[in-house]
């Protein structure tokens, strides 16, 4: 669990340890604080597992310079459920519900860069529940994307795409 | 709080490769999706490559937009981009030209499960034995009940050699020569690969014409038939069965394909008899017992209550030349308030195989229990579980038809 995870500041250089099976791995979060995880739970990464493979297992540090010291306990709590078999819908359901869209949003982004393909299907449900029947407008604001369509362009497309607009009307309020 | 989120103003959801926001794009349904194209240049066309479809008319504001969406989509979906699954429902008249066209274009594009919904006013579900269909993996047909309308034929001899799962709810069964009118109907015959088949209110043509189940590979048969059928003749030449699932009204004895009879292969048998009377036809305790007999190497065995009275009222004499079953392990029994289990009938059963686990459970319909261990067996794609459980769709024929420009 997040809260058992020693926690402690620590220099970003990757320090060499003696490869040893029972060794902990340190992941360095982007915000430079060391969460030090069981070797089962760096397998399910597989970012991780690779950079570990990679090194002969000398190096145990990994850095994560685009996982924040926010996210990596969410994502280490979602791996030890997966390990232990226990990722039920009910699990699943407590896990998003307190999540705000923007760590949605993050942890998706995390998933992808650890490449962890279950808790990736998962989010992009999750994802795909929270912008359903939102505006493009809305969903623009929360991926953060920048609309690179001149007014022209944007106008042609939606008259292309007319016949996709017709459907039931989007909802394009903000929540809190 | 410090401040957490680097690169906070960065689009870095657009810089995630395709495979991943199509996987957020086919979570959505189809028209949001399309509309995501408005998005950014980044988003512009990556919905022509969604491979998972759900057409799903209450995502739409009219049956008319519905149909309009659909024409396009087609068409403007990228050539080259297969077809993996795809959930269709119409359950109001629809154009069987139509409904051709659609299935053509699946087929171009090696469609591999399919779910559909089709009306049940359609004569004959629209595909040809002239053609050999090498993508299909599932398939799952259903009509919208109606009263006093014959279902669609399901066709004779179609040609599916990679399917492995049919699902039919509803189809009618017809034998090919009809002036033969106590054939059989051989619907499967075709399907190399099938492995699991089920078959749920699915009647003859008529009274006298029977069902052929003709399978090499098939492992688990499910038939369910409705309250009100009597008649319902069907053999088996599915040497590899070993799961038999059936709920109505026994008529027949279990008979083989010549008269063969083979049986032994079967290990797992759910029996479920509704509660009516049978007043007009043979009594259904002989035609049960004469299948006990012929499954007595079973080694799982599921029955209702109802079914074991009916057991229950065969004469003891004829219990003294039953092989029994002895290699029984679990028996499941099914209890019902209004008719619990008669007593003895168990202990007969267990006869001889006194170790067998014995299990009653509590009044639950067996087809619940049926498609509970199917869901457990599906071998399909988690992915797809959400695919195949949306469902509502309608469109009008006419106007799709005069839109559709895909073919």
């Amino acid at each position: 669990m997040a809260e058992e995870v020693s926690s402690q500041m620590n220099s970003l250089s990757i320090s060499e340890t003696n490869p040893s099976s029972s060794a902990t791995i340190s992941l360095v979060s982007g915000d430079d604080i060391v969460f030090k995880v069981e070797p089962t739970i760096a397998k399910e990464m597989e970012t991780v597992q690779s950079f570990i493979d990679e090194t002969d297992g000398k190096i145990t540090t990994i850095p994560l310079p685009n996982i924040s010291s926010h996210d990596l306990p969410y994502v280490i709590e979602y791996c030890e459920k997966s390990i232990a078999g226990k990722i039920t819908k009910e699990f699943e359901a407590e896990f998003v519900k307190k999540l705000n869209n923007e760590e949605v949003k993050e942890l998706f982004l995390a998933a992808n860069y650890l490449n962890i393909k279950k808790l990736l299907d998962f989010l992009s449900q999750v994802i795909a529940d929270r912008i359903a029947n939102k505006s493009v407008e809305y969903v623009r604001r929360y991926f953060g994307i920048e609309n690179d369509f001149t007014p022209e362009e944007e106008a042609k497309l939606r008259e292309e795409l007319a016949w996709t607009f017709t459907g039931v009307d989007p909802d394009d309020e903000d929540e809190n | 709080m410090k401040t957490r989120r680097r690169n906070y103003d960065k689009d870095r959801m657009s810089d995630l490769p395709d495979s991943v926001l199509l996987e957020i794009l086919s979570n959505l349904k189809i028209n949001q999706a399309v509309e995501m194209s408005i998005l950014s240049t980044r988003w512009k066309n990556l919905w022509k490559y969604i491979s998972v479809l759900s057409l799903h008319y209450r995502s739409f504001k009219s049956i008319e937009c519905f149909i309009n969406f659909v024409s396009q989509f087609f068409s403007f979906r990228n050539e080259k981009t297969s077809v993996q699954a795809l959930t269709f429902e119409c359950r109001y008249y629809f154009d069987p030209l139509l409904l051709k066209r659609i299935l053509k274009y699946l087929f171009s594009h090696n469609v591999q499960h399919l779910d559909m919904t089709v009306p049940c006013t359609l004569k004959q579900f629209p595909l040809s034995s002239n053609f050999s269909y090498h993508s299909l993996t599932s398939l799952k047909l259903s009509t919208s009940q109606e009263l006093d309308t014959v279902p669609p034929v399901f066709p004779n001899s179609l040609k599916l050699p990679a399917l492995t799962n049919l699902s039919l709810y509803t189809f009618t069964f017809r034998c090919t020569n009809e002036d033969d009118e106590d054939g059989y109907a051989d619907p499967f015959s075709g399907f190399q690969s099938l492995n699991t088949l089920f078959i749920e209110s699915c009647p003859l043509f008529n009274d006298k014409e029977g069902l052929f189940i003709s399978s090499l590979s098939l492992v688990s048969l499910t038939i369910l038939l409705p309250i009100d059928y009597d008649f319902y003749k069907f053999k088996l030449s599915t040497p590899n069965l070993s799961t038999f699932h059936f709920a109505g009204r026994p008529f027949q004895n279990l008979s083989g394909h010549n008269n063969i009879t083979n049986f032994s292969f079967i290990k797992h048998v759910n029996i479920h008899i509704p509660l009516c009377k049978f007043l007009k036809y043979p009594s259904p305790s002989i035609i049960l017992f004469d299948w006990l007999l012929e499954l007595h190497l079973m080694e799982s065995f599921t029955i209702s209550s109802n079914a074991l009275q009916i057991l229950n009222s065969v004469p003891d004499s004829w219990k003294i030349d039953f092989p029994y079953l002895h290699n029984l392990k679990l028996l499941k029994i099914i209890t019902s308030e209004v008719l619990p289990p008669p007593n003895g009938t168990e202990d007969f059963l267990l006869r001889n195989s006194p170790s067998a686990k014995k299990v009653i459970f509590p009044e639950t319909t067996l087809k619940e229990i049926i498609k509970q261990e199917l869901r457990r067996d599906k071998q399909l794609l988690k992915r797809f579980g959400h695919v195949f459980d949306r469902s509502g769709l309608n469109l009008d024929g006419t106007a799709l038809r005069k839109r559709f420009s895909y073919t």
